[in-house]
């Protein structure tokens, strides 16, 4: 049998905003750099997601342009769920991950603006999720 | 089991399947040319020979070829792409010779490995004369395929199943055993809906202490025959859930097996297994149970002997709260229970009366059937040329429920007693199962 959603617990895993801000890097880039250059050191924004049986937390994540999302998938899980796009905005690329069960994470940058629909494709019925990305 | 999200969910599945996995077809193959330049065989040994990494072996091998493994431990997790039809991936001698672990493992991609042989999207693939134990995963898992063959195959405590086919049409599982697996040691599901279809061969089969021995959720056209199923939590258990596609479970077999003593009370603090969370959200899975019918449509169940288990020889239930998930026209008709064995098991058949069309039939003068409130005829109807009504007893329902809803004291209400001896099988009735 294959493990259920536990929407009860979906709360309890909440994404963590991971990256660091264009003031900490402007804070120490050296004098007389370019506004260019500072913006070319900014470091991304990052998004974790967690994949477990058998959800995604959260299940809505809306994001800037240019952000890095990492799906992590627990130690202890057991289950396989990967992660496969449904809908992307026109002009944006589809993706999917390899299916991972425990202790593994897998990224991806959302850069182009729109809303993603995604899903795992082990529990496709009940295991998706919404990227919702904006324009930076 | 919790279905509240599932009709928020519709509209979203229903786009989802405009995009289902397409299988090989998605994948590009390599040109002729391309692939009529790499080697036909390959061989992989620990020291010594041209691959050490049956990886590498299993990339520079072409589509239709062989990779042949020496005996020795792999340290290693193998993906087999969409691109390689018909690969064979064989052991030179038998699996318990050739084992692939997965304790440290990487994948390719640097990441845990995740299974011992991974078939993503290839048809036709052929795993023969291996052992992988302890991946975090799955012993050997193939997924949206037309086909394959696993034989000869040992899957040892990897945490979820033993052989896993996901998605797939037609294949076949022989000659392998599974052990301690936190879900299934076989595992067939979510098999797409044919027309004609393709039937998947389960035979010569051992599983022993897993949480289940077989689960096959929404699996349909699968044949269960000539294989044992003892100690583990229950013996052989075909599904249907919502998670996956293409509900229900239904048209298979299971017949001429032996199904015993699965007494296997994996909840204890000190069991070597961890069962993976119960898919029957809020309620768990029976333990003591030889075949347990959840949610099928015409499964047949018969030619088996079942005897020696606990709580149920048979349970059929359905899901209430969703409605594909009801027990319609399955067939229980000659098997040996547990009298005719010389060794009962607590009943032999148990059914709370859902569905329809359920029937029973020439299992032996000895066979015991659980009463509930409703009659016997109602529950347990006989066999006939009309498909008999059912209909679902409230106290039977109550007192499963009651049954699922404990873990290790699921126990306490077995009937226990020593059992008829059979050469080289030790019962654990209960026990750790180390």
């Amino acid at each position: 049998m294959r493990a259920p959603i536990r929407a009860g617990l979906a709360a309890v895993a909440a994404a963590a905003l991971l990256g660091g801000g264009l003031t900490a890097v402007a804070a120490s880039a050296p004098a007389g750099r370019t506004a260019h250059a500072v913006a070319a050191k900014k470091k991304p924004r990052q998004r974790t997601v967690d994949v477990s049986d058998n959800f995604f937390a959260p299940a809505r994540l809306t994001v800037r342009a240019g952000t890095k999302v990492t799906w992590k998938w627990p130690v202890d899980v057991g289950d396989s769920h990967d992660v496969k796009t449904a809908k992307v905005p026109r002009g944006a690329k589809r993706f999917a991950s390899p299916p991972y069960a425990a202790g593994a994470k897998w990224s991806r940058t959302f850069t182009k603006p729109g809303r993603y629909r995604l899903y795992c494709t082990f529990h496709e019925t009940e295991m998706t999720m919404t990227v919702t990305v904006r324009k930076r | 089991m919790t279905r509240a999200r599932t009709s928020a969910l519709v509209a979203v599945a229903g786009a989802l399947l405009a995009v289902a996995p397409a299988g090989a077809a998605a994948q590009a193959a390599p040109s002729a040319s391309a692939s009529a330049k790499k080697p036909e065989t390959v061989t992989v040994c620990r020291r010594g020979c041209a691959f050490s990494s049956i990886q590498k072996a299993v990339n520079r091998v072409r589509k239709g070829g062989t990779v042949r493994i020496r005996p020795g431990t792999y340290v290693q997790g193998v993906v087999v792409p969409a691109s390689k039809d018909g690969l064979t991936i064989t052991g030179t001698t038998a699996a318990r010779r050739v084992v692939l672990q997965g304790r440290g493992a990487k994948g390719a991609d640097g990441q845990p490995a995740q299974n011992g042989v991974f078939v993503d999207g290839a048809d036709r693939v052929t795993i023969r004369n291996l052992t992988a134990r302890n991946y975090p995963a799955n012993g050997f898992f193939v997924r949206n395929c037309d086909g394959y063959t696993m034989r000869g195959l040992v899957a040892a405590f990897n945490r979820a199943y033993g052989l896993y086919a996901f998605n797939c049409v037609g294949g076949r599982m022989t000659r392998s055993r599974g052990f301690g697996h936190g879900d299934s040691a076989f595992y067939v599901g979510q098999t797409p809906v044919q027309a004609n279809p393709k039937r998947t061969r389960l035979d010569h089969l051992i599983a022993d202490r897993n949480v289940l021995g077989y689960s096959g959720t929404n699996s349909k056209y699968v044949d269960i025959t000539d294989s044992e199923f003892f100690n583990n939590g229950a013996g052989v258990v075909p599904n249907t859930l919502n998670s996956e596609r293409f509900a229900p479970s239904e048209q298979g077999t299971i017949t001429g097996n032996r199904i015993y003593w699965n007494n296997f009370n994996y909840f204890k603090a000190d069991s070597p297994v961890e069962p993976l969370p119960a898919a029957t959200e809020g309620f768990n899975y029976p333990t003591g149970a030889g075949v347990v019918l959840f949610g099928t449509t015409g499964w047949k169940v018969s030619g088996n002997d079942i005897f020696g288990n606990f709580k149920f020889g048979v349970l059929t239930v359905s899901d209430p709260t969703y409605a594909p998930a009801t027990t319609i026209d399955n067939d229980l008709t000659g098997n040996r229970m547990g009298a005719a064995n010389g060794d009962v098991n607590a009943v032999d058949f148990f059914s709370e009366g859902s569905g329809r069309g359920n029937c029973y039939a020439d299992n032996g003068v000895d066979a015991t059937f659980d009463l509930g409130a409703a009659p016997a005829t109602q529950l347990y109807p006989a066999c006939a040329a009309t498909r008999p009504a059912n209909g679902v007893d409230s106290a039977q329902l109550a007192e499963l429920a009651q049954y699922l809803l404990q873990k290790e004291t699921q126990e306490d209400s077995w009937v226990k007693h020593a059992h008829k001896a059979i050469p080289g099988r030790t019962p654990i009735d209960g026990q750790t199962g180390a």
